[in-house]
């Protein structure tokens, strides 16, 4: 009723009306140039190597596997690197980068805290905790299963640990408190510290060829690429890219407090759940094929933040393709940095990360004045 | 119009309000007094539907608030906080456009846009559309968050408008235009229930008053009549003088007297 009176007496000029327009524009230059920015480090991280494959014979094979030309000119050897080596670990770079980096972006947005990461609900320390166990357990009584499915047992145990541990952190809340957000970061930290015990204890009670590969796993390593473990993760980092925009509209409420977001019809409890079980099925499954990789569910978000703004619409598609292209960018370092062979891929994303992130910081505080 | 009927808010054992009827019609504006701990804020909570009645019911329009979808309270009523910071670099605009989520899906409609210019003017803030909403001061804030709540509610027939100590943080000019905002839009038709500390604001300008102390009602009614001397001693246990209205001053004045 009141749009009716006041379009009749409005004597004040009104701005223009789409007022967002080169803010949009902004936003949708910035995702298509990161779209094309991880499709060049893609076809380059695969080219790069001890088998050097150029980007015309790249494209000669996917299109002959198309069925689009009838031969390749390029080698048997060369296909096979590609086909079964570089490919498979590229895509599960991607794959595992946007999980980290959308989940990094929502949990930051659901807790509106900017150091929130999936490493305070659990996620990290309980994926750790179980992959040890299984390491441990593993070199005792198992290793006739070692020999054929050590690698999937470990993945899969990681995966398990990572849900355990998350699914406890949220029910404890509300079992204890009252299940706010406040609370579910307190006994993230209370289930993190004993869950990291236990860990801390088993790595005590390691021999040095556990503890070697317990470090090693700590640190995260794209090493174990394969189509099969790209088939594994893809449905569950697809979930949270899917899953998790469509959120957006509401996470943009939650900034202005819950009770305010509750008036604007959000359903705070539904909401919170909805982006621990995303973020927890695209970190676990992430966690599971790659070890810990720290760092990128940080500070991609922060970097994505900077550039187009808070708006978790873009927001959250930004860090995906963010978290993707950085993650891409550092497995090829980590993998030829050192060759033949490799380095952890969490020492890249760490070392390269954190100047960045300083100068992020410092930039946005020469941009507030 | 809202109505309770002997509803009841308590927490562990604790009563907040006790049970309490009272109707809130649309086209009043009611203040909401008393002193810290009273239970004011719950009774707007309840009025909002955050909490819902422990005992007895609150009914918007008929219906218990209960049976109501969050999303579809969210285009009958708008509630402003008393604080509301915002950490994220989200622009004026932005801000004033999430009160018109609860309209669209993913793109705002010109007529969303419209709205959000309409009541950034309504609020005299339509210079600062394009400024970082954190960068302001907080009484501009209050009025950004003010124009996020009108937009809310723009178009609703009958709408709600629940204000918590509204003009918290502003300059004297900006809580008289509050005020008259919140007036006039009672007087288009709205319910306006506000939180209000300053007496004087609320005889000049709400229609109805509700005087709580320790969760129950000391006086409800017209403005003019619920608040008067004996009424305001027994709820905030002060000597206090009322200046009679003259030519100069419409309204009575209230004077707590130093002992």
């Amino acid at each position: 009723m009141l749009l009716e009176q006041t379009t009749s007496h409005t004597v004040k000029e009104l701005p223009p009306l789409k007022s967002t327009d080169s803010a949009d524009a902004k936003v949708t230059w910035t995702l298509v140039l990161l779209v094309l920015l991880l499709i060049a480090t893609m076809l380059l991280s695969m080219g790069i190597g001890a088998v050097p494959i150029g980007v015309s014979e790249i494209g000669s094979l996917i299109l002959h596997s198309l069925g689009w030309t009838s031969a390749t000119e390029v080698t048997e050897a060369k296909a096979m690197v590609f086909w079964v080596i570089r490919l498979p670990r590229v895509v599960l770079a991607v794959l595992v980068g946007a999980g980290l980096g959308i989940a990094g972006a929502a949990l930051q947005g659901l807790f509106r805290n900017p150091v929130a990461d999936a490493g305070l609900i659990g996620v990290t320390s309980g994926a750790s905790l179980f992959a040890i166990l299984i390491m441990m357990l593993n070199a005792q009584y198992w290793s006739m299963i070692n020999e054929y499915g050590g690698a999937y047992v470990l993945s899969l145990g990681a995966f398990v640990g990572a849900a355990l541990t998350t699914f406890l952190v949220y029910q404890l809340s509300k079992l204890a408190g009252d299940g706010s957000a406040a609370m579910i970061l307190l006994i993230g930290i209370a289930i993190n510290a004993l869950v990291g015990s236990i860990t801390g204890l088993m790595t005590y009670l390691a021999n040095e060829q556990q503890l070697r590969s317990m470090t090693f796993w700590s640190l995260g390593s794209l090493g174990g690429a394969n189509w099969t473990s790209v088939i594994a993760i893809a449905p569950f980092v697809l979930a949270s890219t899917v899953g998790l925009p469509m959120l957006g509209k509401s996470l943009n409420l939650l900034v202005l407090g819950e009770s305010q977001a509750k008036a604007l019809g959000v359903n705070i409890i539904g909401l919170r759940r909805m982006v621990i079980v995303l973020a927890t099925l695209g970190v676990g499954a992430s966690v599971a094929v790659a070890g810990s990789i720290g760092f990128v569910g940080l500070v991609v978000p922060h970097i994505i933040r900077n550039i187009i703004g808070p708006d978790h619409r873009n927001l959250l598609i930004g860090s995906a393709l963010g978290g993707a292209l950085v993650l891409a960018i550092a497995d090829t370092i980590s993998r030829t940095i050192v060759a033949p062979a490799e380095l952890p891929i969490g020492i890249v994303t760490a070392l390269l990360g954190s100047p960045f992130f300083m100068y992020i910081l410092w930039k946005q505080k020469t941009k507030r004045i | 119009m809202i109505s309770l009927e002997k509803a009841c808010y308590s927490v562990q054992g604790h009563t907040l309000l006790s049970e309490t009827s009272l109707q809130f019609s649309t086209g009043e504006f009611w203040a909401v007094a008393g002193p810290n701990g009273a239970g004011k804020s719950t009774l707007l909570k309840l009025l909002s539907a955050e909490y819902l009645p422990t005992k007895g019911r609150v009914r918007f329009q008929g219906r218990d608030t209960h049976d109501y979808r969050p999303a579809e309270l969210a285009r009958l009523r708008a509630v402003l906080a008393q604080h509301n910071p915002v950490s994220l670099d989200f622009s004026v605009t932005e801000i004033v456009l999430m009160g018109r989520y609860p309209y669209y899906g993913h793109r705002p409609s010109d007529k969303d846009l419209f709205i959000v210019n309409q009541c950034l003017e309504w609020v005299e803030m339509g210079a600062y559309a394009q400024r970082s909403y954190p960068t302001l001061s907080g009484g501009e804030q209050q009025r950004i968050q003010f124009a996020r709540a009108l937009a809310q509610i723009w178009e609703t027939k009958n709408g709600f408008l629940f204000l918590d100590e509204p003009t918290t943080g502003m300059d004297l000019k900006h809580q008289y235009q509050t005020f008259q905002l919140a007036a006039s839009l009672a007087r288009q038709g709205f319910g306006v229930v506000a939180v209000v500390h300053d007496l004087n604001l609320a005889l000049q300008y709400t229609d109805q008053t509700v005087l709580l102390k320790k969760g129950r009602i000391m006086a409800s009614g017209k403005t003019n009549h619920t608040l008067h001397e004996e009424s305001l001693q027994a709820t905030f246990e002060l000597p206090i003088h009322l200046i009679p209205a003259d030519h100069i001053r419409k309204n009575a004045t209230i004077v707590p007297v130093p002992i």
